[in-house]
This record gives structure tokens, C-alpha cells and sequence, in this order.
């Protein structure tokens, strides 16, 4: 399925089209669903994630029209904030560092993490431009959804400490990106 | 300088944190609030979200549950928005009747055989039918005065009296004029009734609840 076609269901879906809302699930629920499974790590919580992503889909189609990304990025951001919003639930009774301690440690291998494509490749190099250690910070807050608590654990920093290294980080990675 | 202040984020921070799914919910809120007002920030925004989907490619895709999506149409569209439908239309509908009720009890008709009558129509009068019930034989003649019945579909009665959860469907209305009997279960409370149109695949609803639009609405009141 082409993006544009992705694109045209999403405009059908806010125009309230059943069908189009099913073959929009057909065409992209196993990419969504994949996103809830790497930040979740738990089938039952990413299904009810996905089941709210795709509720959340329906509700705002009207409101994609004003995005500047493309279709999927948009789809992807819907289930990545509800599987984090989710995570954040799951972690937040409990004392963070225990929860923390029975994570799998899922850092990334520079070979999985080569980025394909030549959209990446900018990306890449940009990443590569930063400290490593604040590059994999970057990569885990996207791909496994940690928050600053996460990565301030992590590195046995304190919060603000933390908030200021990523904001720099991001910083640096924008200025590189923009060039 | 407080630390706070030390660690203010500028705009861009925020814009990227936002993107990234790090804020508080409060903070969010917030943020989410000045966005819909300030484009400069939603471009912001918008930068980080494109830039980094070269990412999006490492989340590995994985097929959900073959009943996942049948669970979502649930949701959103089964049994909360049935009930829904007309619980609205009920309310005011029932208010009504009750008005008419008041207004119209004092003795003036005959109490062994009252005649209930109701006009359901939409906002637009596009669609009008009238319905006439004798309480003691609960014979119904339900009269169209406009509208049409779209070729392959079929527009159902539903009869709602307040004992009763769930609307009780009286059949569909082929005719100009159709006749129905009311059982006599449902006759003792007519006055407090209200009669709804839906719009159904012909033959009427598969499942006994309506799965169409409701059309119209009316209360039955004395006549």
C-alpha cells in the first residue's frame, strides 16, 4: 500500500466510512501494533493500546489535514503516545527503579540501528554527530518510550541533570538536521 | 535564580518534548492549548515528528489478534451507540408526553377507551407519520404524510414505554397506511410512550435492535 493510499483512507475514515476504516486497520494495524509491542512488551496492554489507537483514529481523522508529516508518521504518533501513556500507568504506583530493574535491557545494536533508506541517512549521521551515550538517550525515548525518570535512573543522574543533557542533545540534533 | 528557572524550557524545548511524548499530563494540557493557537509552534512540533520518523522503520511490524478490530467496531459504534441513539430522544420525548399528560387529564375523554396519538417527524418535516392507538384493543394505525422509503430499505416502528429497557420493534411500514396491533404487555403505560422510526436493511433490523438512523420521533399523548 502506497502512502498516498493511506493518505486517501484517512480522509474517507473522517467522512465516517466504515469500509475505509477497516481497510485502513487492514493496511497499517500490524505496523501500529508492532510500535505498542516494542514500548509495552506486553501482548494484553498492547491490545488494549492498539484498540484505543485506532478508536483515537476514528475520532481525530478530521484533524490529520493539518499535519505537515506523513500519514504514517501521524498513525505511528497516535499509538507510540497512548502505548507511553500506558507504560507511564503501568510504572507509576510502583517505585520506579524496581520496575525499571525488570526491563529487559533493549539497547539498540549499531548494526539493528543502521537506518535505512536515504531519509535516515541524514538522520543517522546526525545521531552519530552526538555523544553516544545521548544518541541512544534520543533512540530510547522514541523507540522504547522512556522518560527523563527512565533515563535519570539509567545513568544515575539526577532529573534536572537529565532534562538538561536530552534538551541539549535535541538541541544539537535540530541544528544538525536543519543544515 | 530558582532552579526552575534554571531549567525552563524555551520553546523549542517543549516543542521537541512534546513530539516526544515526554511532558506531564498538566503540561501537556497546557502545551496542547497554546498549539492550536501559536502555528509557529505546531511547525515546531511538526519538524520533530517528520525528522525523526526515519526511526518509525525499527519499530519491527507484528499482526494483532484476528478479533482486534471487531473489538474496536464495539467500541465505538455496537452497543454504546444503539443505546445512545435513543436515550436522547427518549428524554425529551417523555418530557413531552408528560406535558401532554397534565394538560390534557381532566376528565375530558372517555376513561374505558382513550385514544393515544402521536406526529413523528424529523427536524427538517422531510419525513412525517401520524399514529392513532386505541389503549383498550391497542389497535395502531400509523399514516405516512411525507418521506419515502429509500428502494432496498425498509423503515421500522419502535414502540418505547418505560417498563420496558429496550425499544420494542412494532414492524416495518411498507404501506401509506399501516395497521399493527400493540400486545397487550405493552399497553399499560401508552401515555408515557414513544413512538421512533429507523432506517433499516428491508425486512427490518436482523438483530431485533435498531442498527439504522433513527428517522423520527414522537410521544403518543391523549387525544
Amino acid at each position: 500500500m502506497q502512502l498516498n493510499d493511506v493518505e486517501k483512507l484517512i480522509g474517507q475514515v473522517a467522512l465516517r466510512d466504515r469500509a475505509a476504516f477497516l481497510a485502513l486497520y487492514q493496511a497499517t494495524s500490524a505496523k501500529l501494533f508492532g510500535v505498542c509491542l516494542r514500548i509495552l512488551g506486553d501482548r494484553a496492554e498492547s491490545e488494549d493500546a492498539l484498540q484505543e489507537a485506532y478508536i483515537r483514529i476514528w475520532q481525530r481523522a478530521d484533524q490529520y489535514a493539518q499535519r505537515g508529516y506523513s500519514p504514517m508518521t501521524w498513525l505511528i504518533t497516535i499509538a507510540r503516545n497512548l502505548a507511553i501513556d500506558h507504560l507511564r500507568a503501568r510504572r507509576a504506583p510502583a517505585d520506579g527503579t524496581d520496575v525499571l530493574e525488570t526491563l529487559p535491557d533493549s539497547g539498540p545494536n549499531p548494526e539493528q540501528a543502521a537506518l535505512a533508506a536515504d531519509e535516515g541517512a541524514q538522520l543517522g549521521a546526525c545521531l552519530d554527530g552526538l555523544d553516544p551515550v545521548h544518541s541512544d538517550a534520543v533512540r530510547r525515548v522514541y523507540l522504547d518510550g522512556d522518560s527523563y525518570q527512565d533515563l535519570a535512573t539509567r545513568h544515575d543522574v539526577p532529573l534536572n541533570t537529565m532534562r538538561t543533557w536530552l534538551r541539549r542533545s535535541l538541541q544539537k540534533l535540530k541544528e544538525c538536521l536543519s543544515k | 535564580m530558582t532552579d526552575t528557572d534554571l531549567h525552563k524550557p524555551s520553546d523549542e524545548d517543549s516543542a521537541a518534548e512534546y513530539a516526544l511524548h515526554l511532558m506531564a499530563p498538566a503540561e501537556r494540557a497546557a502545551f496542547e492549548a497554546r498549539l492550536a493557537a501559536e502555528p509557529a509552534l505546531r511547525a515546531m512540533v511538526d519538524f520533530w515528528h517528520d525528522r525523526l520518523s526515519p526511526l518509525d522503520g525499527e519499530f519491527a511490524p507484528a499482526v494483532p489478534p484476528a478479533n482486534l478490530f471487531a473489538k474496536v467496531e464495539a467500541r465505538l459504534f455496537e452497543t454504546p451507540a444503539r443505546r445512545r441513539l435513543w436515550w436522547p430522544w427518549l428524554a425529551g420525548g417523555l418530557v413531552a408526553a408528560a406535558l401532554a399528560v397534565v394538560v390534557l387529564q381532566p376528565g375530558l375523554f372517555a376513561p374505558d377507551a382513550p385514544v393515544y396519538t402521536a406526529e413523528m417527524a424529523d427536524e427538517s418535516r422531510s419525513i412525517v407519520l401520524t399514529a392513532a392507538v386505541n389503549a383498550a384493543t391497542g389497535a395502531l394505525t400509523v399514516t405516512r404524510v411525507s418521506g419515502i422509503v429509500p428502494e432496498g430499505r425498509d423503515q421500522e416502528l419502535w414502540l418505547i414505554v418505560p417498563e420496558v429497557d429496550a425499544p420494542i420493534s412494532l414492524g416495518v411500514l411498507p404501506d401509506t397506511v399501516t395497521e399493527i396491533t400493540i400486545p397487550e404487555t405493552f399497553r399499560a403505560n401508552l401515555n408515557q410512550a414513544v413512538l421512533a422510526i429507523s432506517d433499516e436493511p428491508s425486512g427490518g433490523s436482523p438483530t431485533g435492535v435498531a442498527t439504522g438512523a433513527v428517522l423520527a420521533v414522537g410521544p403518543l399523548a391523549l387525544n
